[in-house]
């Protein structure tokens, strides 16, 4: 299994160099446009996107902001976010997105799990059937749609706080009052898909033989349900949550839009729009290594959920 | 056993949240919100800046930043009459920085030894002292010395920074002495300027591109495309040569004579037409033709025999060998009479190494005097009111240099290009205003609260009664919805009014309207290439007469009630918010010259009505009658020229920098009205396609400019205050959007009274005489601006006079068709009163400094309440 | 002990049909095939069957109303925006307060009497039965002092509510109205008020410096009646009535005026022919039309069809029929989606297939390709391919939105249809009958196309179905953060429609309401049908009836 796992982690050090090189080539293609306005000086203006070596051959870019990199400099924001350290920036960020996530996954991923069992057991009784209704409307509605609802009806008719809390005190409790909105939001969607999955994949498991050996055997109904029902529906459903896990960094854009949280799910499409290079490169390497990490760890899971697919085995 | 757990899971949690909201309502009486006693300006933005450095900012939201933080030298005021009332419309100059108002030193800094400055001891307005105070200090407390003012703009002007704000000290209305050539010292250019003649007489290398040369080659084709060579442009050709020609000939033939000293003879042609087209055969390529056509194309067969040279300041250029001297000086001959060939030649020119001190900028500290001597290249005029100094010197260009030094950040690797960040956290942002950063929380918020270091508290015609605001608090909110909710909780002071509210809270007693200087214009497209059998119509967007009939076809009432959230009918270039006159509230628009120009553009006859006021009032813009008549001529007058065929269809498209439902109003709006008068001709029903492309983003003026598409909905706005600098955005080759239709060869002619006849200078009241003058429109403009009509240099009554020619004739090209002015309307929270219940030009709402409260921080957290956290602004 | 022989003489048997040959009697059911049987089996879940059928009426609605309806998706009304649904029923029966193209709303009293001025002058109800209740509330003002306002609160009819306005006629239109009014006796054409009597004209005179701004008003004209303005800011103008509480009118007279060719002989109540109807400027006249009934004209003129304004679902933002948009948008929305989806799901099982079931070297290179392409974000895709395709190619501008937006989802969308195959194969592909079919010498391809690909049917077809609402899903939130604008001047698509619906979410919901409720309804009946489909195509359920 190790050597397995430090073949896959050199692999993945490659496919983040080529995704590295394929991003730095697609941005770079895109033309950067000098806007002059009333009064402006247009030599001056083109004069200063020389000076910053954006008019020379792309490879040549390409080698010095690898050699950049390497060094540790992630370089600074030219417009977007004009004059400040790409890391800095992000890591000052960062903390908003993980705790609305990391709350939200809190919340979901018991509940889901639940309601998919529960649902998957009473399998097309009132039960399922309500939950079900109750997981297609939330997964059919578009969350800035029911994250808009929930602002109006909770917190301008409600109590609660329009937006999350200025200010950096993370964990107090005017913070997570504040932050209750955006959280019941997001883990809609998050409770809607884990409930559906798990349902679905658990119907599928508890019709098969070897449920029907273990009832023979002897196992109550509860004992034969965990014991290889729920281990064996496992193998789609625990990547699943890893992904949610991966997920967390992104943030939610629309969530963060609407509910004022100053995390990072703007700072990638924003980097895409204003063409500013050290960020977009910074935010596509960062989620395409958090991506692949994720993606090994659900490779090795499989082996640990069950036993019989041995990874490398013919 | 394992649902129980799992439902008892789910219950604790929604238990949580119960509990979460009911704390936070029922905790209401003993709130200690109630107590609180400062007052905060609340408000919000949808979009943040991060860094907010004052020498290298470039959006609005960058500058808001540091207008809290930073006092000018002056700034506007209201003006009171005896009795303490505000008066309408009017202003004063209040010294903040400056301890008074600058005087003009012209004559005393003319006088220094060999200096290199543009002006003498008669000039005026060049050279000025501005006494500063003393005292002043920063927010912590370090003195604000006379040096920090060098430091500054020896930084703003830092080659190694290159500065977004560099350029505003030498490319705009203010001009300090060697700025530019402090910026760009040392660097290499190509340069034909009068430094040519020096440079060739040195001995230097010159070259010579077609492309870069002067206007004989230039871009705009000059004589060389006149003569087939470079196909861009013909209708230079037409009036130098074409025109005259026809003239000669027309001329000829009701004379009876032969042209061309017997070469035509009248007798051989019937009709005019044959005689007209052989004498220009003749002139063109027949014995007759000038020298000129075949020297150019010898300079262009000589030019591809060399290679360019490849990369340096030159590159691109061709090293002129003596051969082509020879063509070029043919050239010239046939066209000034002269051997001139190196006039159309560029030299490597270099800005000269220029150190800091000989920049217009210096200190001045000798006991009597203390403050900063400006020099400048373009002089300042300051008739009593001082305006200019707040308008150009409201703003300051100071950085604390310890802070400043420290925020430098060498160039990365593979950028030349120092960075610096200075202004983008608390300890970077120092403060010499009355308020300092005290809080800010990236992508958030941020907080501002009083300076008490502030040298102006200590003013009292600064800050007596004035600063009511202690804290100022503005939040990230990017939706309008959340933000129009927070509103009415009582968490903002004002919201601007969006389309959806607007029925029902436009006659709110909180609602305020606030006019704007922007005015939408449809700009048709004219630089279209010729393709007379590509099947599609094109060409006839270059018919003056079609593209008036596209304008008559708009209802811009209806315009304006359809497309816009809120805005007038608009007719002209200007609208109410442009002063001609700033000082005593001289609008252009509402003068009678700008009157005059919309009803005669609009087809609007004054004998027709009792007065001028009455006709202006009358015009409508939209007259379909002389629109459908206008289009049925253009299309015959085109076909019969042969540049469109009668089954060619219109197939043109709207651009914009975006796709969204408020981006297309204006595009199906025009699609009906066009369609509505095309009803009849071969462009009815399926004779017309109007595609809309939205994929433009930023480049959408660039790709219009550049004739990607053929009808864009767009605008200027800016320099309210200076209508004659502000007609550059609709002549000036760089702004100018209607690239086709090129200014110098328009001919426009207005009439001036009180001048000389042949040079056209203002000669004072009374003396000089009437005469009218005709010259191209750019020319006309380059002298209303900075020529013989220039401010100071000519009266305003005939300044006004030639503003309204111009104005007249781009109104007339017919390629910028003005359809509305637009104006601002939002609501007031009623925690806040502003200074004034009107709008005043100059000092707007009031700003901070202004505001008064209904309630402090802590009564108004108890009357929100009392309304049950929800406020009625109905 | 003995045995005892038992003796059965042969006469006690018979010959059962010496005369006919006895054969199996023929099956009387046919072989249940593998389709036939999942069919019976789908036909047992009650939710797939309703669910199926919902997807048939959605299908059918996007395909029929279109057609049923009398308006299309370019058709725009600038002044019926955010117009409230109306249903045939609330509008023939006055008392009914459900879809009948009102809102209870709570309005200031400039605003009231301008609605009820409305009531008076055309008969339109604006306000409801004419009926309505005052509240008063005290305004907190400057320097403490305050000031009583009256709120009403009523019924405000979105179709009346636009009630008159000026505008610019020909002389052909002008008469073309007054032979239109003659012949249907409706009143189109209303009294103007004099220029300088105005609403606008009137704040002109109490502050220049904004008024021109005021115009914002710019309801001139409902404001038939004689007001008085106050005289402080904010300027707001209130009706002035006659001693028995009635509007006071305030129409133009002019008996000289020889310029008003009125001749019609619709006359507003009360007119002896001294009202002026029309001013004569540069176009022809300016009027002052109800726009109620002027629609009625426009469309009865052109033939189209449309007797008056009625939308049953109401208008959006820019004035379009919800019920057609959401129709059209759903045929749209539909065939693309359904094109992504198959076309993914034939490239996801493809790639998925070879990479789940040879694993080792092939998985890990394939693994490692589709991360590469998972990973480039399909923004930059789809701007790259945008930006190429306006300015290399020729296809039109509208259709580039729509040839980015394929491209870029079949770029990367197979790769979740691929990876969750490849899933599937690892489950099945050591289990002991895959094991013996190899070792009864079935070659790959058979193993992958009858072994292991149906038993994974199942998810597949519930992933594949669960793709097309997903499509458009994605396709409305590109909409919403403005990266992607499908709709067309003739074609929209519900993300479209649900992205420009979410402004209007707190003001008028009605807008997001329908197509909020067609994605839910159609995402409810795409997941029971694929959960049907799933257990109906599981081969492991068959014969078991469970």
């Amino acid at each position: 299994m190790i050597k397995y796992t430090i073949k896959r982690f050199c692999l993945m050090l490659f496919t983040l160099f080529s995704i590295m090189t394929i991003c730095f080539v697609l941005i770079k293609s895109l033309p950067l446009v000098v806007d002059v306005g009333l009064g402006k000086d247009a030599e001056f203006l083109e004069g200063i996107i020389e000076a910053r070596g954006y008019r020379k051959p792309v490879m040549e870019q390409y080698v010095t902001y690898l050699g950049r990199i390497f060094q540790g400099d992630f370089g600074v924001g030219i417009n977007m976010e004009k004059g400040t350290y790409v890391l800095d920036n992000f890591l000052q960020r960062l903390p908003a997105t993980m705790i609305i996530n990391i709350y939200a996954m809190l919340i979901s991923v018991p509940v889901g799990l639940g309601l998919g069992i529960f649902a998957a057991l009473k399998k097309n009784k009132w039960q399922d059937q309500v939950i079900s209704t109750g997981v297609m409307i939330f997964i059919s509605v578009p969350s800035y749609v029911y994250a808009f609802l929930v602002q109006y009806l909770l917190c301008f008719k409600g109590g609660l706080p329009l937006q999350m809390k200025n200010g950096t005190d993370w964990l107090s409790w005017d913070m997570f009052v504040s932050v209750l909105a955006p959280v019941l939001s997001l883990s809609f969607g998050t409770i809607a898909g884990f409930a559906r999955y798990t349902r679905a994949e658990l119907t599928e498991v508890l019709t098969s033989d070897f449920m029907l050996l273990a009832r023979t055997k002897g196992l109550t109904r509860g004992q034969a349900t965990i014991r290889h029902a729920l281990r064996n529906a496992m193998v789609p459903i625990f990547p699943m949550i890893i992904g949610e896990f991966v997920g967390i960094i992104g943030g939610s854009l629309i969530i963060e839009q609407i509910f004022g949280v100053p995390g990072v799910g703007r700072l990638y499409l924003n980097s895409i729009t204003t063409l500013d290079y050290d960020y977009f490169m910074f935010l596509s390497m960062f989620y395409t290594a958090i991506g692949l990490a994720a993606g090994i760890l659900v490779d090795l899971s499989y082996g640990f959920i069950d036993p019989r697919i041995r990874m490398g085995a013919k | 056993m394992k649902q129980r757990k799992l439902i008892a899971v789910v219950a604790i949690v929604l238990v949580l949240v119960l509990c979460a909201s009911v704390f936070v309502a029922c905790n209401k009486d003993e709130d200690p919100r109630y107590l609180a006693t400062t007052k905060t300006y609340k408000t919000y933005a949808s979009s943040f800046a991060t860094s907010w450095n004052v020498l290298d900012y470039e959006t609005s939201d960058q500058g808001d930043m540091f207008s809290y933080s930073s006092s000018g030298f002056y700034e506007f005021d209201y003006k009171f009459d005896e009795n303490g009332d505000v008066v309408d419309g009017q202003f004063t100059i209040v010294p903040v920085m400056a301890s008074d108002y600058p005087t003009d030193i012209t004559a005393e800094i003319a006088a220094e030894p060999d200096n290199d400055y543009l002006f003498d001891e008669e000039d005026t307005g060049y050279a000025w002292y501005i006494p500063v105070r003393k005292g002043m200090t920063w927010d912590n407390g370090d003195p604000i010395e006379l040096e920090d003012w060098i430091y500054s703009m020896k930084e703003q002007l830092n080659p190694l920074f290159m500065n977004y704000r560099a350029d505003s000290y030498y490319s705009s209305s203010t001009v300090i002495h060697n700025a530019k050539n402090y910026l760009y010292s040392g660097k290499t250019i190509m340069a034909s300027d009068d430094g040519l003649i020096a440079a060739i007489n040195g001995g230097a290398d010159f070259y010579f591109s077609p492309a870069a040369s002067n206007y004989l080659f230039g871009p705009y084709g000059g004589l060389a495309s006149s003569y087939g060579i470079l196909p861009t442009f013909d209708s230079l050709y037409n009036d130098y040569f074409v025109v005259t020609y026809e003239e000669q000939a027309a001329a000829a033939w009701e004379a009876g004579e032969d042209l061309a000293d017997g070469a035509i003879k009248k007798a051989d042609y019937d009709t005019l037409e044959a005689f007209t087209q052989a004498y220009v055969d003749y002139k063109f390529t027949g014995a007759g033709a000038s020298p000129l056509r075949a020297a150019i194309s010898e300079v262009y067969t000589i030019i591809d025999t060399l290679t360019p040279v490849e990369e340096g300041t030159a590159a691109g250029y061709y090293l002129v060998t003596d051969e082509l001297l020879a063509a070029l000086d043919a050239v010239s001959q046939g066209f000034f009479g002269g051997n001139y060939g190196w006039a159309m030649c560029s030299y490597i020119g270099q800005y000269p190494e220029t150190t800091f001190d000989q920049v217009g900028l210096r200190t001045i500290d000798d006991g009597e005097r203390y403050g900063l001597i400006l020099i400048l290249d373009v002089p300042y005029v300051d008739n009593g009111s001082h305006f200019v100094w707040a308008y150009d010197f409201g703003g300051n260009w100071l950085v604390k240099p310890d802070v400043y030094e420290a925020c430098k950040v060498a160039p990365a690797d593979g950028s030349e290009l120092w960075t610096s960040t200075y202004g983008t956290s608390i300890e970077t942002s120092p403060s010499y205003g009355p308020y300092k950063l005290t809080a800010y929380q990236t992508g958030k918020y941020y907080e501002f609260s009083k300076n008490d270091a502030w040298f102006g508290y200590s003013i009292p015609e600064l800050s007596e009664g004035y600063y009511e605001t202690d804290k100022i608090q503005c939040s990230l909110m990017e939706e309008w919805d959340t933000a129009w909710m927070a509103f009415q909780k009582g968490d903002l002071a004002g919201i601007g009014m969006d389309v959806k509210i607007a029925d029902e809270y436009k006659t709110s007693a909180r609602a305020y309207f606030t006019p704007d200087d922007y005015v939408n214009t449809v700009q048709i497209q004219t630089s279209i290439a010729a393709e007379p059998d590509d099947g599609i119509a094109k060409e006839i967007l270059l018919n003056t007469k079609f593209r008036k009939a596209l304008s008559l076809a708009i209802d811009r009432v209806e315009y304006a009630k359809q497309c816009t959230t809120s805005s007038l009918a608009g007719f002209g270039i200007y609208n109410s918010m442009h002063y001609y006159d700033v000082e005593n509230g001289g609008v252009y628009r509402n003068t009678d010259i700008a009157k005059q120009v919309i009803c005669d553009v609009y087809a609007v006859d004054v004998n027709d009505y009792d007065s001028l006021d009455d006709a202006y009032a009358a015009v409508v813009g939209y007259d379909l009658a002389l629109a459908k008549q206008l289009v049925a001529e253009a299309i015959a007058e085109e076909i019969a020229a042969g540049t469109i065929k009668a089954t060619d269809v219109l197939d043109i498209t709207y651009g914009s920098s975006v796709d969204s439902e408020a981006a297309r109003r204006p595009y199906n709006f025009l699609k009906a009205a066009w369609e509505k008068i095309f009803e009849g001709t071969q462009f009815a029903g399926t004779g017309f396609v109007f595609n809309y492309d939205g994929t433009h983003g930023d480049a959408y003026a660039n790709d219009f400019k550049a004739g990607q598409y053929e009808v864009l909905s767009a605008g200027w706005s800016g320099a309210a205050w200076d209508p004659f600098y502000f007609m550059m955005a609709y002549i000036h080759d760089d702004y100018r959007y209607a690239q086709g239709w090129d200014p110098r060869t328009v001919k426009v002619t207005v009439t001036l009274n009180n001048v000389d006849p042949e040079t056209g200078e203002w000669l004072g009241e009374g003396n000089g005489e009437t005469a009218s003058f005709t010259m191209d429109a750019l020319t006309m403009w380059e002298e209303l601006y900075e020529g013989t009509w220039a401010e100071g240099e000519c009266n305003v009554e005939n300044r006004l006079l030639i503003l309204g020619a111009l104005e007249k004739t781009v109104l007339e090209s017919y390629c910028s068709i003005p359809v509305t002015y637009s104006f601002g309307a939002a609501l007031r929270s009623y925690q806040i009163e502003a200074f004034t219940d009107t709008y005043n030009t100059f000092m707007g709402w009031g700003g901070i400094k202004y505001y008064s409260y209904n309630y402090n921080d802590g009564d108004w957290a108890r009357y929100v309440d009392s309304q049950n956290g929800q406020l009625n602004y109905k | 002990m003995e045995r005892t022989e038992y003796v059965i003489n042969k006469s006690s048997f018979e010959f059962v049909n010496l005369d006919s040959n006895i054969h199996d009697n023929k099956l009387d059911t046919k072989p249940v095939g593998y389709l036939r049987d999942a069919l019976r089996r789908f036909a047992k879940n009650k939710g797939s069957v309703v669910a199926a059928g919902i997807i048939l009426i959605l299908v059918l609605f996007a395909i029929i109303a279109p057609m049923a309806s009398d308006y299309t998706v370019s058709f725009r009304d600038p002044y019926f925006r955010t117009t409230l649904p109306i249903c045939t029923a609330a509008k023939n029966n006055p008392n009914m307060d459900f879809w009948d193209g009102c809102s209870e709303v709570e309005l200031a009293q400039t605003t009231f009497e301008l609605y009820y001025g409305i009531n008076v002058e055309s008969g339109q109800e604006a306000v409801k039965r004419g009926e309505y209740t005052v509240r008063q509330v005290t305004r907190e003002l400057k320097n403490n002092k305050t000031r009583v306002d009256n709120l009403y609160t009523f019924r405000l009819n979105s179709y009346y509510k636009v009630g008159a306005y000026y505008k610019n006629l020909t002389l052909e239109e002008y008469r073309s109205i007054q032979e239109y009014q003659d012949r249907t006796g409706k009143q189109v054409l209303y009294p103007v008020v004099a220029k300088k009597e105005r609403v606008t004209a009137l704040l002109d005179q109490l502050d220049p410096s904004t008024a021109s701004s005021k115009t914002y008003i710019n309801d001139d004209g409902n404001f038939w009646y004689k007001v008085k303005i106050s005289s402080k800011a904010p300027y707001t103008p209130t009706a002035v009535f006659d001693e028995n509480g009635n509007y006071i009118n305030n129409y133009a007279v002019d008996p000289t005026s020889d310029k008003d060719l009125y001749t019609s002989k619709m006359l507003v109540e009360g007119d002896t022919k001294q009202y002026l109807y029309g001013i004569k400027n540069q176009n022809g006249f300016e009027v002052r039309i109800n726009y109620y009934e002027y629609f009625c004209y426009v469309h009865y003129m052109a033939g189209d069809g449309i007797e008056s304004p009625h939308f049953i679902f109401g208008t959006n933002g820019d004035g379009q029929d919800i019920f057609t948009c959401l129709a059209a948008g759903a045929r749209f929305s539909f065939l693309l989606a359904i094109l992504v989806s198959i076309i993914n799901l034939t490239l996801g099982a493809i790639y998925g297939a070879i990479e789940g079931y040879y694993g080792g070297l092939a998985d890990i290179c394939m693994e490692r390709i589709s991360d590469i392409l998972g990973a480039i974000p399909m923004m930059i895709v789809l701007t790259l391919v945008r930006l190429q395709l306006s300015n290399k190619t020729d296809i039109p501008s509208q259709d580039i939105a729509l040839v980015s937006m394929i491209i870029s989802f079949l770029a990367t969308g197979w790769i979740g249809m691929a990876s969750s195959v490849r899933m599937q194969f690892y489950r099945f592909k050591n289990q002991e009958y895959v094991l013996a079919a190899r070792t009864l010498g079935a070659r790959d391809r058979r193993i992958i196309l009858k072994h292991i690909l149906p038993n994974s049917l199942g998810t597949l077809i519930t992933g594949s179905v669960l793709v097309i609402p997903g499509v458009m899903f994605s396709e409305s939130s590109l909409a919403y953060l403005g990266i992607l604008d499908l709709s067309t001047s003739t074609s929209t698509s519900i993300g479209v429609l649900l992205a420009n619906g979410q402004p209007y979410l707190t003001t008028y919901p009605h807008v997001i309401l329908f197509p909020a409720l067609f994605i839910s309804l159609l995402m409810l009946s795409f997941n029971l049908f694929g959960n049907g489909l799933r257990d109906a195509f599981n081969p492991q359920l068959r014969g078991s009836e469970g």
